[in-house]
């Protein structure tokens, strides 16, 4: 198979299961939807030669927070499964609708003197990616680290039940 | 040899419809989901950068971004667990205390 039927492929399964991912009225379903979406991005950064951004894709996003939705949708039960749609805000959707056009106006007219690609096609290896993570980017490395450790003190201390009702 | 825009109007799509699914749901887990879309919209651009540039900058800043998705998600859907204790809904329809 060709790169580009291989590419095509993938976008528009990309583009059905993101569209439903927004639409569908079950929360369960929903979230399955966003692990496909996740799986066929995974194929599309493995297509660009990043197979260690693929890789880590499925284990963090599919692996981890999809499951942690999952989890959060089973704990909070049936209640939740109902289609609500706002009352269409026309002004919110002209605005964002406007900004969007102006993007992609911008985004065409600048797509001619986008600079000048390099090739590799195969692609950046894991030797490189790996000294550019421990010695270039080592101080956000670490400061992540403590982030993640701040988001899991704070998320234990909102969910738990406060005092006076245990 | 697929040309690197195809990839941009990729992203620009999922951005599109993450940002059309944080402006039409109600339900906070689904303004959640939304929120993972346009992140890996942002993640889509880095990489594809990363390679036109064959530099490793772009996917070291994807990195990055599934870290910070992911304390995002696990804040994200404490506060949801902690709206549900209190108001047993999930709708943005009881986030109305703070409305001026």
């Amino acid at each position: 198979m060709t790169p580009i039927i291989t590419f095509a492929l993938l976008s528009f399964f990309i583009g059905i299961c993101s569209l439903l991912v927004i639409f569908h009225p079950n929360p369960v379903m929903s979230a399955i939807f966003l692990v496909a979406d996740l799986f066929f991005l995974a194929g599309v950064y493995a297509l660009q030669g990043a197979h260690f951004v693929a890789v880590i894709q499925i284990i963090i996003y599919a692996g981890a927070i999809v499951v942690l939705f999952m989890f959060v949708i089973m704990l909070l039960g049936g209640g939740v499964s109902r289609l609500q749609m706002k009352p269409l805000d026309l002004g919110l959707l002209v605005f964002t609708l406007i900004g969007l056009l102006v993007m992609a106006l911008k985004f065409y007219l600048h797509s001619g003197n986008l600079p000048q690609v390099i090739e590799r096609p195969e692609g950046i290896s894991l030797d490189e990616l790996s000294l550019a993570l421990f010695r270039d980017f080592l101080w956000p490395f670490e400061i992540a680290s403590i982030l993640i450790l701040a988001a899991v003190v704070a998320s234990i201390l909102i969910a738990k039940k406060p005092h006076h009702e245990t | 040899m697929i040309p690197h825009e195809a990839y941009l109007y990729l992203a620009f799509f999922l951005f599109s419809v993450g940002l059309l699914g944080l402006c039409i749901r109600k339900n906070l887990l689904f303004i959640l989901m939304s929120l993972e879309l346009l992140l890996n919209a942002a993640n889509l651009v880095f990489v594809t950068g990363a390679t036109t540039h064959a530099s490793s900058g772009g996917q070291i800043t994807a990195f990055f971004i599934m870290t910070i998705a992911a304390a995002e998600a696990a804040l994200g859907l404490a506060m949801v667990i902690a709206l549900f204790r209190r108001y047993g809904s999930v709708s943005t329809d009881i986030l109305k205390q703070l409305r001026g």
